[in-house]
């Protein structure tokens, strides 16, 4: 910024310089054509006959030409002080930015007047002095011919005023627009049709001397007279042409931002736009400004309340993780646009099943976003009144339907899990089938929520396998599209599905690395969701109540262990088990073979779960552990290190009824993940 | 479902016994080194028990260790262990066993 308003103002003065040497250029080159064309007065010619005009002439030019070189040097001095405070990044106040903007403004008007008024005086001057010295004062041809002179040089004061104005707007532009005004500075201003006027005049007054060059003695011949109209008609037309052409620039600039704007790109990522006059484009740049403000203002208001309502969506959504069992859930939501209508949820439903669901509310935005939010609150409130995923499916349905605008509906599939089973009853409303181990489950077939409220939810049964995998997905991931317009589809989920080996959070992160994959970056319209279950990898042993069992269990968990982890936790888990297994056989079965200890292993990411059953009562463990020095000494029996051993052992030791007897839960985190 | 074979082999030593256990040591082979033990000619002035091949152990088996160690230290004698794994190890130390039993990091070690 510093290095550009740096080079504004080296240009500025240079191209005023410029300028008023194009100046004078451009008055002698006049003075000359005209002589040579009309008079036929050549340069060489008019200095042989009239060295003394032809000096006064081309000094007074010079003259002309210091003059405003002095003039711009003292109007302007202020501008230049103010634009180098604003290099070395000084804090201006508001009217003094306004004032030195105004006089930069102000400056090309300003200084073509001038030299309008020094060029009237002038001609007045010459003309008057020539009237008064005449011979030949009631020759009416003479008014008419000092009428013609007086014309030609009026125009010529005119044309270099225009070009004065336009041209020194052009070279001050960078000056008045680094002090980034934002309004019309107040003061006189030169509308665009006042100076479309002028050039007006200026054409007007030329035409008009060609016409007093073509009847006043001496009689200019033909062929000079259109070589004359020739020149002049080239000149008016420059002439049009710069003034439009200045004022056409800045239109088009503003005519960008416009569509710009209307096409929805960020206001802010534009520089304001600067005022620089004071005529109908100043104003118009002025409107422009606030226009933009006044979006800016609504785009951050809004994007401030989309981002509000994004939080809000995100933290409605439950962040799945283990369950108990060793369950493993995960979910990724990813959506099109700043919040939207797809949503997934787990809910405790406190009997030892969890539900989970994945829907997707019609439309996009905030309306979508605020029926997924309504439809994820009635989930809530009906999971656990009613016991199966139909009837709750119903329910919500029922509630939707008297609540939400006609044509607006919601798709949705509901599962419940038992954590103990692992059966999964299911219904769905609408849904793309969910993936069950790799393989489409078959859809319901029923309509989505929110279209006729006696719809009926058939629930459908399976069960997962232990380590299988169950996923419930949006049509948006279904549907994501490569560059081609190509779905994904089932397929391209399923065998992600079918060969991933790792748990919930891993699976999800596949599936969504699948989709965009496939997208190959293309931009996606839908939002994608997926919600993964895992189930624990298990293993189930009944083994007879009797002494001996204990060590084949350790040897069975130590495997267990090693193959589904924690890996890092084999031997306690290996000797833990295999304690809480001979307890069970000689307290809890009291070793009547016949009476078997069920034990369970389930594996999840990071952890392991044993389940140890048996018919025994449930007891209270003793809190300390046996006095080993009694129990050397003799006094007691050498007993009770089994519980002191597991506690030691176990992450977490829990021991609870069951309808036949009791139960030994007893969990192991991986150590680098130890709870 | 059939408990894999316990071993007990005695190695007499000049002040005591070893006794190299193998298989896995539960109330059975703890019947074994008891019995073991018990048929000796007299009490070992130094009980040196080597667990190399002794897995998986439950509580069952190392109770008879214990029973054991009480009768030799009783009898004014000592115990020393080897080849304990460091889980093992663990749970002797959980248990206090190590107050009753050296444990040592390899036989001649614990022969010392």
């Amino acid at each position: 910024m510093l290095v550009r308003r740096g080079k504004v103002m080296a240009k500025i003065r240079w191209g005023l310089r410029w300028l008023f040497v194009g100046l004078m250029f451009t008055g002698l080159l006049w003075i000359q054509l005209s002589n040579w064309i009309q008079l036929g007065l050549s340069p060489l010619r008019w200095a042989r006959e009239d060295p003394m005009g032809m000096l006064i002439t081309y000094a007074g030019t010079l003259l002309m030409g210091l003059a405003l070189d002095a003039l711009d040097g003292r109007l302007l001095r202020p501008v230049f002080a103010t634009l180098a405070r604003l290099e070395a990044g000084e804090a201006i106040p508001r009217e003094q930015l306004q004032r030195s903007a105004s006089l930069a403004i102000n400056f090309p008007a300003r200084a073509a007047m001038a030299l309008v008024g020094l060029g009237l005086l002038g001609v007045i001057a010459f003309h008057t002095n020539e009237a008064l010295l005449a011979e030949n004062d009631r020759d009416p041809r003479f008014w008419l011919g000092v009428y013609g002179t007086a014309l030609h040089e009026i125009s010529l004061v005119l044309l270099l005023a225009v070009l004065l104005h336009t041209v020194g707007s052009r070279v001050l532009y960078g000056a008045i627009a680094a002090h980034e005004l934002r309004t019309v500075p107040p003061g006189r201003r030169l509308t665009i049709s006042g100076q479309f006027l002028l050039v007006l005049l200026l054409q007007a007054a030329m035409f008009t001397t060609i016409y007093v060059a073509a009847v006043i003695p001496p009689v200019i011949p033909t062929e000079r007279l259109v070589l004359t109209y020739l020149v002049l008609a080239t000149v008016t037309v420059l002439m049009g042409y710069l003034v439009s052409a200045s004022t056409g620039r800045e239109l088009s600039t503003m005519a960008a931002r416009i569509r710009a704007l209307a096409g929805g790109v960020r206001p802010d990522l534009f520089d304001p736009q600067p005022v620089t006059s004071r005529d109908e484009v100043g104003e118009l740049a002025e409107a422009i400004d606030l226009l933009q403000a006044r979006v800016e203002h609504e785009f951050r208001t809004i994007e401030r309340d989309l981002q509000a309502a994004r939080t809000i969506q995100t933290e409605l959504l439950p962040r799945p993780g283990r369950y108990p069992g060793g369950w493993d859930l995960a979910a990724r939501l990813v959506p099109a646009q700043e919040v939207g209508g797809d949503f997934y949820d787990v809910i405790g439903l406190g009997d030892g099943r969890l539900g989970i669901a994945v829907g997707d509310s019609a439309g996009k935005g905030l309306p979508a976003a605020l029926l997924m939010a309504s439809t994820v609150s009635l989930l809530r409130s009906h999971a656990s009144r009613y016991q199966s995923p139909g009837e709750v499916l119903a329910a919500v349905n029922r509630r939707l339907c008297s609540s939400i605008p006609p044509a607006t509906f919601v798709t949705a599939v509901y599962a419940t899990l038992n954590l103990e089973t692992r059966e999964i009853v299911l219904a769905s409303g609408g849904h793309p089938s969910p993936l069950l181990g790799g393989r489409e489950v078959e859809a319901s077939g029923a309509l989505p929520l929110g279209v006729d409220p006696d719809t009926v939810y058939p629930n459908q049964h399976y069960r997962l396998e232990p380590g299988e995998s169950l996923a419930l997905f949006s049509d948006g991931l279904l549907e994501v599209c490569n560059a081609q317009r190509q779905h994904l589809g089932v397929a391209g989920l399923a065998e992600t599905l079918a060969y991933h080996n790792g748990g919930a959070d891993e699976l999800a992160d596949a599936l969504m690395a699948r989709a965009a994959e496939h997208s190959q970056g293309a931009p996606q319209d839908d939002d994608r969701t997926v919600l993964v279950l895992r189930a624990p990898r298990e293993l189930r042993l009944e083994l007879p109540s009797r002494q001996g069992s204990e060590l084949v269990v350790a040897r069975e968990a130590a495997t267990f262990a090693r193959a589904y982890g924690p890996a890092d936790r084999v031997d306690e888990i290996a000797t833990a088990v295999a304690e809480g297994c001979l307890n069970g056989v000689t307290h809890g079965n009291r070793e009547q073979a016949e009476i078997p200890v069920v034990l369970t292993l389930r594996a999840g990411p990071g952890g392991l779960e044993a389940l140890i059953g048996d018919t025994g009562p449930l007891f209270t463990p003793p809190a300390a552990p046996p006095d080993l020095h009694q129990q050397m000494a003799g006094e007691r029996p050498i007993r009770g290190w089994g519980f002191h051993l597991i506690r030691s052992l176990a992450d977490e030791v829990y021991l609870e009824p069951l309808a036949t007897g009791k139960q030994l839960r007893l969990r192991f985190y991986s150590r680098g993940d130890a709870k | 479902m059939t408990e894999p074979e316990f071993h007990v082999g005695v190695r007499p030593l000049a002040e005591g016994v070893v006794l190299d256990l193998a298989g896995p040591l539960g109330q059975e082979g703890g019947d074994l080194i008891r019995q073991t033990v018990a048929g000796l000619e007299r009490l070992p002035a130094h009980l040196v028990i080597n667990f190399a091949d002794a897995f998986p152990m439950s509580t069952a088996g190392v109770g008879a260790i214990l029973f054991v160690v009480r009768q030799v230290v009783k009898a004014g004698g000592r115990a020393s262990a080897f080849g304990l794994s460091d889980h093992y190890r663990r749970v002797f130390h959980v248990m206090g066993l190590n107050q009753y039993i050296r444990i040592c990091v390899d036989e001649a070690a614990a022969l010392e």
